[in-house]
């Protein structure tokens, strides 16, 4: 039987459809509160794999992932309080269409948008992830450095929150991956005479910690109560179908941000929420209506919202092809994969092709469910809104106990959370990137490895630039990384040049 | 131009925070240095702290140079998504209570320390002090014992206080 059949029969199976139901829920409840981020809630249930098979466990997350992606939209449209930060862009006109008594409408065309989104994004990813992986069997140590220096230069000149915070934070994320023993010579490297050191910090936990727990320790800090937000604002469906002249107008709204969503998302780094800002600004600036833009145009809620569901999947395009994960989402999705004892990579699409075609058919039949989800998400789910803080960040605080504890039965692990928690709340407070951490941490191992290859290869650190592939990573690493100090030196030329003028045509 | 001493005080976080960043780097290159590895392992780790050092100067030198922060610049990870009522209190609170579940984690078990911890740090962060929430609380606090341990199979620490008090 061919892979495609074995992978249809393993997501029709009963027990794995209801995981995927599972996870949409479990997606569309977390998507939806506001300071519970779908990358917590992945995070979260990463320990509850550990049970379940390796597809049971792929296709939760994929579940949780998707329509995480999506759920945030309802609140933004709402209540302007977007679920995650990718829903952000939503609510600049979704938020108006609700005032003007259109909410449902805007819940509608947000509900379409993301299942044309992410269902475009993975035919994307189902067309070129196994080419790429084919294309990648030539990499050597060289472009594999260059391509881990593209990501991490993507985060750092994409990133929100300050350049040199971010860059400062993808460089500690580095420092920690170094702790313990060395993967490439063996030797344990500053634990500082103490055993436990050895195994160096736990990926999962540190991920824990840094993205689930530093998140309930900084909004235990602001009192969440929407309870008196939440009127009667029901969703009919009759109400939220788009008319014709509202699908043309989200046509080209559709396309763009599904193309550029996918591609955005594939860069290392970059994410859905910048896929989203993209999009919604190039939208904003190239539509005909774009004077309408702020002001609840249907056009500047579909293009965010395909984009976001797009760049999810495209995320996968690395993790899949290269093994290296596009994101915070993608890297939990690694260990997932790896606990299982499967290795991501060009050579998964040859020795695991049922696994990777159990990933496609999963994330199309997931976004093609998010038009039976949204609905239901926008008419009940909604209500959890109404849940007291007091109660949640308690138990999400248990979950990630479990979740760092389970990894290896060590107590340490927990404790190493409870530091990448406190690590992650002081940098969240004080403006540096923790998803920058993360990112540095899982691909330092992979930058170091390739990297002492290389340098073992080649005479010289300039040879990477020999071979024309890590020449040009490098090169686009390079443009990512110095064009906001570059735009910000123009920016104060330009304000010194026009101070000139002023004083000049003053005398 | 900024004025010089008004710059550095408003720049008083930072500079600490750099004065810690170099402060680290400093001992952690001296311990790679003094640790007798080899080139291999201490390459990667050095050339790290390097640019970080050199990041970290660079940062603090645009910060003066910049004039006093400007709050709008430098924002947290994410953009405020909720207008909540501000309690930094229950931050700290929080923290401490989280840190002694961990401390206790070993020595009292999973189930019994879940169900001390869960209603103190509701409690903690305002949950009213009436006996139904605090019944609440705590079959949250079982629920999350049972999944995991029961219908997950998950392994959780137990310890000799919770075989006695909680047998089953």
């Amino acid at each position: 039987m061919d892979p495609l059949h074995q992978a249809l029969q393993i997501v029709a199976d009963p027990t794995n459809l209801a995981l995927l139901l599972a996870g949409l829920s479990l997606g569309s409840l977390f998507g939806v509160l506001p300071g519970v981020s779908v990358l917590t809630a992945v995070v979260l249930v990463l320990p509850l794999t550990y049970s379940l098979t390796s597809e049971g466990s792929i296709i939760l997350l994929i579940g949780i992932y998707v329509s995480g992606i999506f759920a945030g939209s309802t609140t933004a449209i709402l209540f302007n309080i977007p679920g995650d930060p990718q829903n952000a862009c939503t609510a600049i006109d979704g938020h108006p269409m609700t005032l003007k008594g259109k909410a449902a409408k805007a819940i509608g065309c947000a509900i379409i948008s993301s299942a044309l989104g992410g269902l475009l994004g993975c035919t994307i990813l189902i067309l070129i992830s196994e080419q790429l992986a084919t294309l990648s069997l030539a990499f050597g140590p060289a472009e594999y450095f260059a391509l881990t220096f593209l990501g991490l230069s993507v985060v750092s000149g994409l990133g929100i929150g300050a350049y040199g915070k971010t860059i400062l934070s993808v460089l500690a994320g580095l420092l920690l991956a170094t702790f313990g023993v060395s993967e490439v010579s063996g030797e344990s490297r500053l634990t500082f005479g103490i055993a436990i050191m050895n195994s160096g910090f736990s990926f999962v936990p540190v991920i824990i910690g840094a993205l689930a727990m530093s998140e309930v320790f900084e909004k235990a800090g602001t009192g969440v109560d929407l309870s008196q937000r939440y009127t009667d604002r029901v969703f009919r469906i009759k109400e939220g179908l788009p008319s014709g002249g509202e699908l043309l107008q989200m046509a080209p709204a559709w396309l763009k941000g599904g193309v550029l969503g996918t591609f955005i998302g594939a860069l290392p780094g970059a994410g859905a929420t910048v896929a989203a800002f993209v999009t919604y600004g190039i939208e904003r600036a190239v539509n005909k209506r774009r004077t309408h833009f702020g002001t609840g145009e249907i056009a500047g809620v579909a293009a965010p919202e395909t984009a976001n569901n797009a760049a999810g999947m495209g995320t996968l395009v690395p993790l899949l092809a290269l093994g290296i994960p596009g994101g915070g989402v993608a890297a939990v999705m690694l260990s997932a994969l790896q606990i299982h004892g499967l290795q991501p990579g060009p050579l998964m699409f040859i020795s695991q092709p049922v696994m990777v075609m159990v990933i496609f058919t999963t994330c199309l039949i997931a976004n093609f469910l998010i038009l039976c989800i949204g609905p239901w998400q926008a008419r009940y789910i909604v209500r959890l809104l109404t849940l007291p803080a007091y109660l949640l960040y308690p138990a999400i605080a248990v979950f990630c106990a479990v979740g760092a504890f389970a990894v290896n039965n060590n107590i340490f692990d927990v404790w190493v959370m409870l530091g990448a928690g406190l690590l992650g709340a002081y940098l969240r407070t004080h403006g540096y990137s923790v998803v920058a951490l993360v990112l540095g941490m899982v691909l330092g191992p992979i930058a170091e490895g390739a990297f002492v290859q290389g340098m073992i290869m080649f005479s010289s650190p300039l040879e990477f630039l020999t071979r024309p592939l890590s020449a040009t990573m490098i090169g686009i690493g390079v443009v990512f990384l110095t064009l906001p100090p570059l735009v910000r030196f123009s920016a104060s030329l330009r304000g010194l040049t026009d101070r000139m003028k002023l004083d000049t045509s003053g005398d | 131009m900024p004025d010089g001493p008004g710059t550095l005080a408003a720049n008083r976080g930072l500079f600490a925070e750099v004065v810690f960043v170099l402060a680290a780097v400093g001992a952690l290159a001296f311990e790679l240095q003094n640790s007798g590895l080899t080139v291999q392992s201490r390459m990667w780790p050095l050339i790290i702290l390097g640019f970080m050092a050199l990041t970290a100067v660079l940062l603090l030198v645009s910060a003066l140079l910049a004039g006093p922060p400007d709050s709008s610049q430098e924002t947290a990870e994410e953009p405020s998504s909720q207008a909540g009522r501000d309690r930094p209190l229950n931050r700290y609170k929080m923290m401490v209570a989280y840190a002694a579940l961990v401390l206790l984690l070993p020595h009292l078990g999973f189930a019994l320390t879940t169900m001390i911890f869960v209603p103190v740090a509701s409690l903690l962060l305002d949950m009213p002090l009436r006996l139904k929430y605090i019944a609440l609380s705590l079959a949250v606090a079982l629920g999350i014992h049972m999944l995991f341990s029961e219908a997950f199979s998950v392994p959780l620490p137990e310890g000799p206080l919770e075989r006695v008090l909680l047998p089953f």
